[in-house]
């Protein structure tokens, strides 16, 4: 091929870019450390560098939420130690003032009082502990003092935080509660008590479906209840005329089989009405002390109406009856039935025989019992229920209906059993300071409880926070493979390409001669 | 002596034809580094007589050396190699935009977003953090409009380059139609015309790609890659540059659209068009549905938590919006029988995206037979289980009393219901015509399937076959809508969305496009979607018009709706960084691979264009080869003809000589 003079200049100036642009390139990575600084370096290196930093960000942000987590996670392990040596102090106080040698020294009591209650303020400012100026024992509310000194209430608090726990996403997308409300930790009551239990009595027919009760747990048992609450009977048709002469007996016996007894009525005058019939069956009812309680009367207030009879939940207990009639007689009470009085007894034998039923609810210990009147409910485990009435529009109340947090035997009221501590101190209360002192000992086990929980936690963010710490250490390496520059590759190469460039230089600049240098 | 006459005027005419040829070789030699000039020879033949008298030799012929295919191999060469070189200069300006190394590109802003969210979970009320949240807002909305706005002026820029450069190529064809001309009508070859000529199409190709045909009579022909004539011997058809969004078009002189000859085919032009047309569109719409993604979803998200007042959540970001939200949404409840056919919203899209949708709908169940008599004692069980499978609740009836009428049968089956923490409220039994009837409410958000069994076989309920359960909420008629999008290519890439806002369906999408629906009620159960009917909607340009929409940092809503101090919905915030914000992928991912788009398109241009200088340097080479003048060959020459002259000259001496002393003889 020929060589012109043209081609050989072309050829320097293509040779000379070549190498001026290894050059530059050289010089950048050796300059800026970095091998790809734009797409086009190598896009496959610029995706894993946007993907790596992202991660990078994320694993960034982790770390400043763990570190603060475990911060405000050390500063409640803190206060619950403090709430803890304080409430030994509180249980020792309370051994002394138990102890026989103290109680005639009513003056020492009232000094011990005094102490305690100090103790109770000290706990109620631990209860209101801040991290960085947020409340951390208020739930998801930790902007007011979730506690709140209260004479007039009951425990002599109120909690003003919510039931809610914060929680924390872990790197792996795992969430996990960080925080205890602030009322299962100081004033988790132990049972639930419920209120305005209300029988009913009203209405011409038993209602069908019955009235009844479901309670559904939730929490550490999974079991739904469901009673049907017997209430007074109606006859299904009213009585026959008597001819006269004729007696209706009734037997009652009641569902434990404790009381039994029977009734008969004087002989009934001819042509008797309801009213007479039920106003002779209550004349037989007196005669029975065992079974005041029970009455007679006309469903619809006439003397045309089918018998009534209701029991009053002053029997406590519920009761099945059959009945007989003398001359032909029909009383409509022939079938016989079953009669409640929907007392706080009945109904928790009802709830106890349906909780005994059922395998959770007997596992977790549900038991259900009279207080004053209305139905307690309690556990060995921490749970939920959720009570509703089915009145069928009677004026049925069981006096639980609502959702309720039940500490079961680990929950503690830690401010009530302080707060009647107090009260049994001044009173003097022997018995109530002997019960003060075991019900502290059970309070320092719930808050032991809670720091364990928080311990426990505290551990798993430490843990995450050294994973974090490697796994930051491989997505710099994973960065760096992606965007740096191999220095001794690219100085060699600056130092190759730079002694190129001045060969190709020194060549172009050579004159080169041709013939007609040559002739003269 | 009439011979030495003779042999005198020979060795004149001889002169006369080495010193033509000396000329040649010192113009060879002057043009020796001239572009687009080709050797020039001349071709010497002796002269002799019809008598067969030789007269010495003449210049027969001066030839350039040209090779028209070679040449044309040049043009082409050049035609790739600024077809890719042009390439390379645009990417060399869009590449930085996306701040790879940088932490201020979009990414990174939406990056830093979700982590303030994230920070703000562990203290929600903390107002400095809540702040912060607006700030990493604030740094989203601006990286995303700098991301467009540089992509936009880039845009613009090439409008502006494709006009100057029509301008240049018409001013070209015009020296090309001329010089060809001149080159025709002198008849034979005018050597500096065609140099000329040779010059000015070396400059063209490197705007736009052609041919040339070399009519027969001399003229040419210039025609464009897409056959599109521009000169026809002397006869130059101009091109016009018209913007008509979304493209740059290339008209010819009639007003015919011949974009599609031109554009990525070869030559500046081409570059220009293929990114101002193509590419820089896509990026837009891409940084567009990032934009959007995050915006919207931020926005929904935010919606369902509430602030510090316990108020639900306010939109984060506002921007030009074009979607359809439906009203009067009626879940469908009339009826004795289980809807048959199924009732259905049928959606029917066209404009900027083609395709139709028929999304069916469970509703309520009723039983096809009445319950049978119970015993006492028999109960009835019902387990329920979520589409989403986080609720799984049986729910079973007290012992029965035995002959229970429906109306007693649902009135047992509701007091479970409302006894059930997760399932009060949303389930409802009735009697329907003696059979059982099963509503879900609009509340449960989605839809239900159900089992039934009875504990004595001799009882039955109905139920037992089982069956579904739509509650026709806004979020279930969405699900079903998107179910059916996800199925349809076309309508899944154009990012049609349904979404619940507030218990209405909105509908939206990355392209503008017209839309139909229409409510299919069978069974007049009085089902209303909201949506039914027909418009416009979609295609919002997010990226410009994205602002803050100006909430104050009380108004972030960290907390899920009863709890406004809690920090529930800001770790869903947070969780959105990995969650599917744009077309079902993240936003670093979508991010990730607009980078990738980028960055493969200008290596390969990067690349390519090192091929094409290669393939353009061989062709050059022969080219050159063939028509380039060597110095060395021309001194050679050179030296022939010298020393041919000189002889000639010896020889005119010798004939002198010779005739004087011929004269001499005379005196």
């Amino acid at each position: 091929m020929r060589t012109t003079f043209l081609s050989q200049g072309r050829q320097t100036l293509a040779n000379l870019q070549l190498v001026q642009a290894r050059k530059a390139r050289a010089t950048q990575q050796v300059s800026s450390g970095l091998r790809v600084t734009k797409p086009s370096d190598s896009p496959n290196d610029a995706v894993g560098i946007v993907r790596t930093r992202t991660d990078l960000r994320v694993i960034e942000q982790f770390k400043l939420n763990l570190e603060e987590i475990q911060a405000e996670l050390k500063a409640v392990d803190g206060a619950l130690s403090q709430a803890g040596d304080v409430l030994n102090r509180a249980a020792v106080l309370a051994a002394q003032a138990a102890s026989d040698a103290q109680e005639s020294a009513e003056g020492s009591r009232d000094v011990i009082s005094g102490e305690i209650e100090a103790i109770f303020r000290h706990l109620v400012s631990i209860a209101n502990s801040t991290y960085s100026g947020k409340f951390v024992f208020g739930g998801s509310t930790d902007d007011i003092a979730p506690f709140v000194i209260d004479a007039s209430s009951p425990d002599g608090i109120v909690y003003q935080g919510d039931s809610g726990s914060r929680e924390i996403i872990f790197p792996d997308g795992r969430p996990a509660q960080v925080s205890l409300p602030g009322n299962s930790v100081f004033a988790q009551p132990e049972f639930f008590l419920g209120s305005g239990r209300t029988p009913y009595t009203a209405g011409s027919a038993l209602p069908n479906p019955p009235v009844g009760i479901g309670v559904a747990f939730s929490g550490d048992v999974d079991a739904v209840l469901s009673v049907d609450v017997p209430g007074f009977f109606v006859a299904a048709a009213p009585p026959s005329v008597p001819a006269g002469g004729e007696t209706i007996s009734v037997a009652f016996t009641s569902s434990d089989g404790s009381i039994s007894g029977n009734i008969t009525t004087a002989p009934l005058p001819a042509g008797a009405d309801t009213l007479t019939i039920a106003a002779a069956l209550n004349t037989a009812l007196a005669a029975d002390p065992q079974l005041s309680g029970f009455t007679f009367s006309s469903a619809d207030g006439t003397g045309t109406g089918a018998l009534k009879l209701v029991q009053s939940d002053t029997l406590g207990v519920g009761f099945s009856f059959t009945s007989t009639a003398t001359g032909g007689l029909t009383s409509g009470l022939g079938p016989g039935g079953v009669t409640g009085g929907q007392s706080a007894e009945e109904l928790a034998a009802l709830l106890n025989a349906a909780a005994a039923a059922d395998p959770q609810a007997a596992a977790a210990n549900i038991q259900f019992s009279a207080v004053n009147g209305e139905v307690q409910v309690d556990g060995d485990v921490d749970f939920t229920i959720n009570v509703v009435d089915f009145d069928r529009g009677t004026s049925f109340a069981s006096g639980l209906a609502g959702a309720h947090n039940v500490g079961g035997t680990r929950g503690a009221n830690v401010f009530g059993v302080l707060n009647q501590l107090i009260d049994d101190l001044k009173n003097n209360n022997q018995p109530g300071i002997a019960q003060g002192v075991s019900g502290l000992r059970r309070a320092i086990e719930h808050i032991s409880g809670s720091q364990s929980f928080y311990g426990s936690t505290q551990r798993q963010v430490g843990f995450t926070l050294g994973n974090l710490a490697s796994l930051d250490v491989v997505d710099q390496q994973r960065l760096s493979q992606h965007q740096d520059a191999d220095l001794v590759s690219a100085i060699g190469d600056l130092i190759n390409s730079s002694t190129a460039e001045q060969f190709v230089l020194q060549v172009a600049s050579r004159q080169q001669p041709t013939l007609l240098d040559l002739l003269a | 002596m009439g011979n030495l006459s003779a042999a005198i005027g020979s060795a004149t005419r001889t002169l006369s034809s080495f010193s033509q040829a000396l000329s040649i070789i010192q113009n060879n030699i002057a043009n020796a580094a001239t572009p687009g000039y080709a050797r020039q020879r001349v071709s010497l033949a002796p002269v002799v007589t019809p008598s067969g008298l030789s007269l010495g030799v003449e210049v027969n012929q001066v030839q350039s050396l040209r090779d028209r295919l070679l040449d044309f191999q040049v043009l082409l060469g050049r035609q790739s190699t600024s077809l890719f070189e042009k390439k390379q200069q645009i990417f060399q300006q869009v590449e930085p935009i996306f701040d790879l190394s940088g932490e201020r590109n979009i990414n990174a802003a939406a990056d830093g977003l979700f982590s303030a969210f994230s920070a703000l979970s562990v203290s929600p009320g903390d107002f400095n953090l809540r702040r912060g949240v607006l700030d990493a807002a604030g740094v989203v909305v601006d990286s995303v409009r700098s991301t467009f706005t540089s992509l936009s002026r880039q845009s613009v820029g090439l409008e502006g380059e494709a006009r100057s450069t029509v301008g240049r190529i018409n001013g070209l064809l015009d020296q090309v139609a001329e010089l060809a001309a001149l080159g025709s009508s002198s008849g034979s070859e005018n050597f500096a015309a065609d140099t000329r000529l040779n010059q000015i199409l070396d400059e063209l190709s490197g705007l736009i790609n052609f041919t040339l045909i070399h009519q027969s009579d001399g003229t040419l022909t210039l025609v464009t890659g897409g056959g599109e004539a521009l000169v026809i011997g002397t006869t130059v058809r101009h091109l016009a540059a018209s913007v008509s969004e979304p493209a740059i078009a290339i008209l010819d002189e009639d007003g015919r659209d011949i974009t599609a000859g031109i554009e990525s085919q070869g030559g500046a032009l081409g570059a220009i068009l293929e990114l101002r047309n193509q590419k820089l569109p896509g990026y837009l719409d891409q940084v567009n549905r990032i934009a959007k993604g995050i915006a919207d979803r931020v926005n929904e998200q935010h919606a369902l938590g509430v602030d510090i007042t316990g108020a639900a959540g306010q939109p984060i970001f506002d921007y030009l919006t074009s979607f359809v939200l439906g009203s009067g949404r009626t879940p469908g409840t009339a009826g004795a029988a289980t809807p048959a056919p199924p009732l259905s919203v049928d959606v029917t899209f066209s404009g900027g995206v083609t395709g139709s949708i028929i999304a069916t709908l469970d509703s309520f169940f009723v039983a096809s037979a009445a319950p049978t008599a119970a015993s006492a004692g028999d109960t009835v069980s019902v387990t329920f289980a979520s589409a989403d499978g986080e609720i799984e609740r049986t729910i079973t009836t007290s012992s029965l009393l035995g002959g229970e009428s429906t109306v007693d049968l649902a009135t047992r089956l509701n007091d479970q219901i409302a006894v059930d923490p997760e399932l009060a409220g949303l389930i409802t039994f009735s009697d329907s015509g003696g059979n059982i009837k099963v509503v879900l409410s609009d509340t449960a958000g989605q839809g239900f399937s159900f089992s039934s069994a009875t504990s004595n076989p001799a009882f039955t309920t109905g139920l037992e076959s089982g069956g579904s359960l739509g509650g026709h909420s806004a979020a279930e008629i969405a699900a079903a809508l998107n179910a059916e999008v996800a199925l349809d290519p076309a309508l899944a890439a154009a990012g049609i969305r349904f979404v619940d806002v507030a218990g209405e369906v909105k509908l939206d999408g990355d392209v503008a496009f017209d839309y139909t629906v229409t409510d299919n009620d069978p069974a007049s159960t009085g089902f209303v979607s909201g949506l039914a009917g027909s418009g416009s909607a979609g295609g919002a340009s997010a990226a410009n018009s994205l602002r803050l929409a100006g909430l104050t940092p009380s108004k972030i809503a960290a907390g899920a709706p009863g709890f406004p101090s809690g920090n529930e919905n800001a770790l869903a915030l947070a969780a959105l960084a990995s969650a599917g914000l744009v077309n079902g992928v993240t936003h670093t991912e979508s991010f990730a691979a607009l980078v990738s788009e980028v960055g493969q398109a200008s290596a390969a241009a990067s690349s390519q264009l090192g091929t094409q200088t290669q393939i353009l340097a061989t062709a050059q080479a022969v080219r050159d080869s063939f028509s380039g003048v060597d110095i060395n060959e021309e001194a050679i020459q050179l030296l022939q003809f010298q020393q041919a002259f000189q002889a000639a000259t010896r020889v005119i001496q010798v004939l002198d000589s010779l005739t004087t002393e011929i004269l001499a003889l005379v005196r």
